[in-house]
């Protein structure tokens, strides 16, 4: 077992990993702002299973694998087979392109996989508008194939922009119609969604009519936290503040371990998991202890401090050049 | 030597931490934390990958332990083995 420590939990309970840099799509507002190049600096298969078996030593429970697109690598199947023998649990995001009935058949016989898919709209226009032309008919056609192979743990992924917003009931009503589950992430300014943010960003109006929403849709699961939405009726669903380095960390293709997908930058580099091993840097790097120990001050003597700590540091960062300062969008402020 | 063995119910991971122990559903990824100073004795119980075993005479000894287990068992974490 591991030496539990009482700064931080012995190790994170969740991964993220970005499994390759390589991607088929060029979605204006993605994190990573990822490419259509051939990546050399992704990890080979050994190079993997040989983290995945220090995710084992470690405990951690799940690995979230994103990228790039994930099936983009040849062995994603051969990876996801050996992080379930290990009794690891992985929930991959994709963009649903490249889900063939081999694909489909194979992912149906996994037991511990969760799989979400990327769509950017109820309709072809807007969804096509952000993520390239054609798009929406290549993921559904991917979600109809998990269907007909009887996947079970599939959701719809959105990330809600200004773009998509006046949609977000259909999208909803989308989820229950591919029998999926409807997942609406935060738009946040890193990688290239940097250079949409003025475009894409939601207004105040929108922000708290999204709050009003989740509240009455209490089966939509947000994955990575509105902290600036988060109502008490929420805190149940896990909206309670930030778990980079608390809950959660990233590693990046090539090995390198941030707070979390959204802090992928030189000053927020934590260490690399092919010299190191994960508890190792869990433990130690700067930027971790930072995070850990991070109060934003603005926020003390706010009611709801206890609950959302200042909410997300990376769009504060981002838009504020400081994480010492409140979430931007925080629904109290705005109010 | 009284042995008391329990063990992880089905579908759940386990972790020793420093407040207690963490449990993780693979079949909804929900946690669940128990807060007890009681669970890392070491001189009382034994914290394995999927079971914990309670050593010597803790069950004489340490009600508190057994009834903090018993609690476990009933909220569905572990399953009791009888040895």
């Amino acid at each position: 077992m591991n030496v539990p420590n009482d700064k931080c939990l012995a190790a994170p309970v969740n991964v993220t990993w970005e499994i390759t840099k390589h991607c088929n799509l060029s979605c204006r507002h993605c994190l990573s702002a990822e490419t259509t190049a051939h990546c050399p600096t992704d990890m080979d298969l050994d190079q993997c299973k040989q983290f995945i078996d220090d995710l084992d030593r470690a405990r951690v429970f799940q690995v979230n694998i994103g990228g790039g697109e994930p099936f983009m690598r040849d062995d994603l199947l051969d990876i996801l087979d050996y992080c379930h023998a290990k009794g690891i649990v992985t929930c991959v995001s994709t963009n649903g392109t490249l889900i063939d009935d081999y694909c489909a058949k194979k992912l149906a016989q996994m037991k511990l996989i969760y799989i979400q898919v990327s769509v950017d709209g109820a309709t072809p226009d807007t969804n096509d508008k952000i993520r390239g032309a054609g798009v929406f008919k290549r993921a559904t056609g991917g979600i109809d194939r998990l269907n007909a192979h009887g996947f079970k743990n599939l959701s719809i992924n959105t990330v809600v922009t200004g773009v998509n917003f006046k949609e977000i009931h259909e999208i909803y009503q989308m989820g229950k119609f591919y029998r999926a589950k409807t997942r609406l992430s935060r738009f946040r300014p890193s990688g290239r969604a940097k250079e949409v943010w003025q475009e894409y960003f939601l207004t105040k109006d929108q922000i708290l009519e999204l709050a009003n929403f989740l509240v009455h849709y209490r089966d939509v699961l947000t994955g990575d936290s509105f902290f600036s939405i988060t109502a008490g009726q929420r805190r149940d669903l896990g909206l309670n503040m930030c778990g980079a380095a608390k809950m959660t960390c990233s590693v990046s293709p090539d090995g390198n371990m941030y707070p979390c997908a959204f802090l992928q930058e030189d000053k927020f580099y934590a260490g690399n998991i092919l010299r190191q091993s994960i508890e190792e840097i869990w433990h130690t790097a700067a930027i971790f202890n930072t995070l850990r120990n991070l109060k934003v001050e603005a926020c003390c003597t706010c009611q709801n401090f206890n609950t959302c700590h200042g909410g997300c540091p990376a769009v504060a960062y981002f838009l504020k050049n400081d994480f010492n300062c409140s979430d931007p969008e925080c629904i109290r402020q705005l109010q | 030597m009284e042995q008391v063995t329990y063990c992880l119910a089905p579908a759940l991971k386990m972790r020793k931490e420093a407040f207690g122990l963490l449990f993780y559903n693979t079949r909804d990824t929900k946690l669940t934390f128990v807060k007890s100073a009681a669970l890392l004795d070491d001189h009382l119980l034994a914290v394995e990958k999927d079971a914990i075993r309670l050593v010597g005479d803790s069950a004489r000894e340490n009600k508190k332990l057994v009834s903090i287990m018993q609690e476990l068992v009933k909220r569905g974490l572990f399953l009791e083995r009888p040895q």
